[in-house]
């Protein structure tokens, strides 16, 4: 099942929340939309729903235009970010419903009907064995009695799912479905959908604020800002070939180290200290050189080649240590990620020399689009440990 | 110093309201189920205990009967109709992004109008030779009917009266009962497959409504029961006790015929015959409530 979003653009009055998306999704793929609240990524996956009519592009369901179908007429599933769980249901009744809208009439639909027609009859029968199927594969079978009131967050999150699944739509929506959860929760529910989601092989479009969730998940993602696509591609592309600063940080934690720089022939300046660039037609204005946490190596602070940087406070995490610094290159300050060892003999206000590994280095330009460049290594290396 | 038991304190903070309650209402009520016991007419200087002697000539009372049969028709037509019409107006209203607010008001104004001042208009609209109601039955073809003033016909035009009061104020109620209703569900059951009205009626607004309902219900009920203001004002019970109800018979027995004893026997069933209802209404809808 492939999705085609080409050229959606949606005002709400006269503020405009979506310009001009267009996405594609192969069949089985697992799309995730991040961006931070309020940049139209729930818009856009309503749109895609048929619960909000778009101004302008088309919405293709292998290949097929569904603009002018209803919801159900579209056959998609959605797992809201509420759950929006029947709360007058019983699990099993929730978890009916779409079957029972779908594969009954309206007579059929009657309390009592089984017990004039054996059609009918049937008809019940074979959704109480789908019902349960579904309810096993989510663990479910022994709440299928139960309220959703009487449900944990966790619980009813499976339930939603388990509606959202049970008679295999041709496109799975979920919007948000982690964020009510508790983070031990959401690590464990996080790898159960993307199993799910790889077992059923249900094409999927996922919305969330939380770039770990789609970096964990998704076979590719689409990053958002105030309804616009910034860039499209997997996880590895977008972690190291972001196209803006803006999505350079907002993919990644801690974030990526911004550092004012500029560029002269082959040389790119850092607070006066050149090292190699191969980069064609930059002009020397100002640039951002955006260095990764993992790619800012400490070195020892009488290296006159390295920058001059003090410590400012040092986090030790236990399989890691991350160190904030001070440096003026850097106005919004520094994080360094390091070993455990290194960072547990590290104290506060401590001069410290920084170098930069070439791999974890992103330069941007003028309206914070990335520039081309590549950085051959120095010959600094990782530095020996600093005493 | 002694610290003061919980117990103590929490009485000792509830003891207003207690005292007005006891003094405005369990009181009152009290007084009533005693004077219901004696033969006391209003003025009279003595006063003899005479037992439950009010309460046995209740059921051979012709006036009482019917006042009790009369009641149950119009209570028995104007609560369902008044529900279910108020819920199709706030389901109208709710559906609508057009003059919501005109509509709100304009079903509402029965309610926030005085019932006597209206009934002089009802009065007139259905004049037997000059009202509006007959001039158009007559253009339309059909005889005139004399609504108010054939024993045939008064119930159920107070009845459509009483529809007319109360049916804005159960859409009110009702409105808020929607509002309360999350949008999420209604998308989740357009993609679920329930999109259309009905559909959608019976899968979510019905079953959510059920607290509403059941507030709805009841309180329609208790108020249909209290029918006085209209009776009072037009019809005086008449032609023939054709519309005789209850709290009017209670009236005039007590402050036109000052046979207290027996109006406070009335009285007692009456509240009874209402508590009764309520109870009994509670426990058979709701078993069938969700509360959220």
């Amino acid at each position: 099942m492939t999705l085609g979003i080409d050229g959606i653009a949606k005002s709400f009055g006269a503020t405009p929340v979506l310009h001009d998306v267009t996405l594609q999704l192969g069949d089985g793929e697992f799309l995730a939309v991040v961006g931070p609240s309020g940049c139209g990524k729930s818009t856009l996956l309503r749109i895609v729903a048929g619960l909000e009519p778009a101004d302008r592009g088309t919405v293709r369901i292998d290949g097929v235009p569904v603009d002018h179908l209803p919801p159900k007429a579209r056959d998609v599933a959605m797992v809201f970010q509420s759950y929006a769980l029947y709360p007058h249901m019983s699990v099993a009744q929730n978890i009916a419903l779409p079957l029972a809208m779908r594969d009954l009439g309206r007579v059929q639909r009657l309390p009592g009907w089984s017990w004039i027609s054996p059609r009918t009859r049937a008809r019940r029968h074979a959704i109480v064995g789908q019902v349960r199927e579904a309810a096993a594969m989510l663990e479910l079978e022994p709440l299928l009695d139960r309220r959703p009131g009487q449900l944990s967050g966790g619980q009813r999150q499976r339930v939603a799912l388990a509606r959202a699944l049970v008679r295999r739509p041709r496109l799975f929506l979920l919007d948000e479905p982690l964020s009510n959860l508790d983070a031990a929760l959401r690590a464990q529910t996080r790898n159960e959908i993307a199993l799910l989601q790889r077992r059923l092989g249900v094409t999927t479009v996922y919305v969330t604020h939380d770039q770990v969730e789609a970096m964990t998940m998704a076979s590719r993602i689409a990053v958002m800002f105030a309804g616009r696509v910034e860039q499209v591609g997997t996880p590895a592309d977008i972690y190291e070939r972001p196209a803006s600063v803006a999505v350079a940080e907002f993919i990644g934690t801690p974030r990526i180290n911004l550092l004012t720089a500029r560029v002269e022939g082959d040389r790119l300046f850092v607070a006066g200290r050149p090292r190699p660039i191969a980069a064609a037609g930059i002009a020397a204005a100002d640039l951002l050189l955006g260095v990764r946490p993992e790619a800012l190596l400490l070195a020892d602070p009488a290296d006159t080649r390295a920058l001059p940087a003090r410590v400012s406070h040092v986090e030790y995490l236990g399989s890691e240590g991350l160190v904030h610094l001070h440096t003026d290159a850097a106005p919004a300050g520094a994080v360094a990620r390091v070993e455990a060892a290194r960072a547990a003999v590290l104290r506060p206000d401590q001069a410290i020399g920084l170098h930069f590994a070439p791999t974890g280095m992103h330069l941007f330009g003028a309206g914070g689009r990335r520039i081309a460049a590549r950085f051959p290594a120095t010959g600094d290396g990782v530095l020996a440990a600093v005493s | 110093m002694k610290r003061p038991s919980t117990a103590g304190v929490g009485l000792l903070f509830a003891a207003p309201a207690m005292f007005g309650l006891f003094l405005f209402v369990i009181g009152p009520t009290l007084a009533v189920a005693v004077m219901s016991l004696t033969d006391w007419q209003l003025g009279a200087s003595e006063i003899g205990f005479v037992g439950l002697d009010n309460y046995r000539a209740l059921p051979g009372d012709r006036v009482f009967r019917t006042a009790l049969a009369n009641t149950l028709v119009y209570a028995g037509l104007v609560t369902p109709i008044s529900v279910a019409l108020g819920l199709g107006l706030a389901l109208l209203i709710e559906a609508s992004p057009l003059g919501r607010g005109f509509f709100r008001a304009a079903f509402f104004l029965p309610v926030v109008t005085t019932t006597v001042a209206m009934a002089v208009v009802w009065e007139f609209v259905l004049h037997p030779s000059l009202g509006p109601a007959n001039l158009m039955l007559r253009a339309l073809g059909f005889a005139p009917a004399n609504f108010l003033g054939d024993a045939g016909s008064v119930l159920a035009t107070l009845a459509a009266i009483g529809v007319w009061e109360n049916a804005g104020f159960n859409m009110v109620l009702f409105l808020a009962g929607l509002k309360a209703i999350p949008r999420e569900l209604y998308q989740a059951a357009a993609v679920d497959g329930a999109d259309r009205a009905w559909e959608r009626f019976w899968t979510i607004t019905f079953p959510l409504l059920g607290p509403t309902m059941l507030f709805v219900a009841v309180i329609a009920l208790l108020r249909s029961f209290k029918v006085f203001e209209i009776v009072a004002a037009i019809t005086q019970g008449g032609p023939r006790r054709a519309s005789e109800v209850l709290l009017f018979t209670i009236y005039q027995e007590g402050f036109s015929f000052f046979r207290i004893g027996h109006a406070a026997a009335l009285t007692m069933v009456f509240l009874c015959g209402l508590l009764v209802l309520a109870l009994f209404q509670i426990r058979l809808l709701g078993r069938r409530v969700h509360y959220a």
